[in-house]
């Protein structure tokens, strides 16, 4: 999975640089730069209107950047014409229709990148939807559209995952196995990258952490760094984080 | 491009409300068809516009403009959009291959709806005849009504994007535009004339010289223009927007 490209890009590196997103009169992403390697889990965290999820879509080229680049293994993703063998997303819970199964929402997006249809049925066994793939998805547990997300971004077999809040409304199950699956996959050599709100979840899965605040970057580094002298990763956050919270409880 | 065509009629194709859709129209169309023939008045000979009626055909506008937005707004509103987007980064070719999907689904089921129709009201008056001058252009425009209308919907579909907004503008557009613009002015008549109901009206019922026809309705290929000219001008505005939009 990993290696050097001819361009000197690692395959799969994750790579932002000055990127910067205006909605109107709005700037969700000011000039933030980071990068996310290969055979790491990267955590990306930030209290609520951060700017964590603007910057994934521009990544995997939903929405298009005001100024700056993010790219993929040295590429903006949206140069690709067909994307499950490149980056494989959870972005939303709510990304297949209602209407369909499991099984067709698969195999459709399977067929569009002439993936073999033998992709749909191991990803399916992967995630544990087997015995519901014939369910229709609006039937579906938040949890399970969670897995079925997952099952999505898995399906190309890529070097680079993004998931963004992977496990909202997972049980504790299914948390534990969402962990062991993030450090599988990096294990195996892909770029793993991983939006969270949950910092206690975050410091047992992530290798690297990148942090923001208000669009900007507030820390990027291992998570053995930043909690060293025997801090947690929580109060490393609450501390960067400090200035950046645009709700807080008790109008303090 | 195959391969994203293909995943398009599979979702189309899987959807429940895809059969009862297609299923449902045809049974109006026909039933529309039986009863304007078999409340002729007695001894009055099968007529075309007794094929194609004005009360089933204008559900079928309404169904399939419907039919045609459902195929963007369902991704829109589900989300699947953004799972789309990830899959097929080329957006261009998602939507020519919905485009194409639902113009073959509603060409296929525009066959059956109009060939039915036409079968039932010409086996209820007798006198049934393709050879008649005219019958077949208005066969082939009772058939081509569905995709052209499936078309504009996903067009709109994309310009407009919110559900609501979509059906009206549709239905604004398909149904009352051509009340609303008189054919007994210059100006109001060129809109009319430039609409796709008055367009199909022409074909399916109106026959005849230009002089027997009048100002009623456009000129026979003046229609067929309008038929291209609708989907094509939307779809390609709707590749330009879908292409640079934020999804």
């Amino acid at each position: 999975m990993t290696g050097l490209a001819a361009t000197g890009t690692v395959t799969g590196m994750i790579h932002v640089d000055q990127l910067t997103k205006r909605y109107g009169p709005t700037t969700a992403v000011a000039g933030l730069s980071f990068t996310a390697r290969p055979g790491r889990v990267t955590g990306f965290l930030g209290p609520n209107g951060a700017g964590k999820t603007t910057t994934l879509r521009v990544l995997l080229g939903l929405d298009a950047a005001s100024s700056g680049t993010a790219t993929i293994g040295g590429v903006p993703f949206r140069s690709h014409r067909r994307g499950l063998r490149h980056a494989g997303a959870l972005l939303d819970p709510q990304q297949a229709h209602p209407g369909l199964t499991a099984a067709v929402h698969l195999a459709a997006l399977a067929r569009s990148n002439d993936l073999p249809s033998r992709r749909v049925d191991d990803v399916l066994a992967e995630v544990g939807l087997t015995p519901v793939a014939h369910r229709r998805v609006g039937t579906y547990s938040l949890g399970m559209r969670q897995r079925l997300g997952v099952a999505t971004a898995l399906l190309g077999d890529p070097p680079v995952l993004v998931f963004d809040e992977p496990v909202n409304g997972m049980d504790p199950e299914g948390v534990r196995w969402a962990r062991g699956l993030f450090r599988r996959l990096a294990g195996e050599g892909r770029t793993v990258f991983l939006s969270s709100h949950l910092i206690g979840e975050m410091a047992a899965t992530a290798d690297d952490v990148v942090v923001v605040g208000r669009g900007r970057l507030l820390a990027a580094g291992p998570v053995a760094e930043l909690t060293g002298s025997g801090r947690s990763l929580e109060d490393v956050f609450l501390r960067l984080t400090s200035a950046s919270v645009d709700y807080r409880a008790g109008g303090a | 491009m195959r391969d994203v065509i293909a995943a398009e009629w599979l979702k189309v194709r899987s959807l429940r409300s895809t059969r009862w859709t297609v299923g449902g129209t045809a049974l109006m169309v026909a039933g529309s068809s039986a009863v304007d023939a078999s409340t002729n008045p007695p001894g009055s000979r099968f007529e075309l516009g007794d094929a194609f009626p004005l009360a089933g055909f204008l559900v079928l506008i309404v169904v399939t403009t419907g039919s045609g937005s459902s195929t963007m707004l369902g991704e829109y509103s589900s989300g699947l959009i953004r799972a789309t987007s990830v899959a097929v980064p080329a957006r261009t070719d998602v939507l020519l291959a919905k485009a194409t999907v639902i113009a073959a689904l509603w060409t296929i089921a525009g066959t059956v709806v109009a060939g039915s129709s036409f079968t039932i009201a010409g086996l209820i008056l007798g006198d049934l005849t393709l050879s008649r001058p005219g019958t077949g252009a208005a066969l082939l425009a009772a058939i081509l009504i569905g995709p052209v209308c499936a078309l504009i919907g996903l067009g709109l579909a994309v310009l407009v994007r919110h559900a609501g907004a979509v059906y009206v503008t549709g239905i604004m557009l398909l149904i009352l535009a051509p009340q609303l613009f008189s054919t007994r002015q210059e100006l109001p008549r060129a809109i009319n004339h430039a609409m796709p109901l008055p367009a199909w009206q022409r074909l399916t019922q109106a026959f005849g010289t230009p002089e027997a026809v009048g100002d009623l309705y456009p000129a026979a290929p003046h229609a067929w223009l309008t038929y291209v000219l609708w989907p094509l001008t939307l779809l390609v505005a709707a590749v330009l927007v879908h292409r640079r939009r934020d999804v």
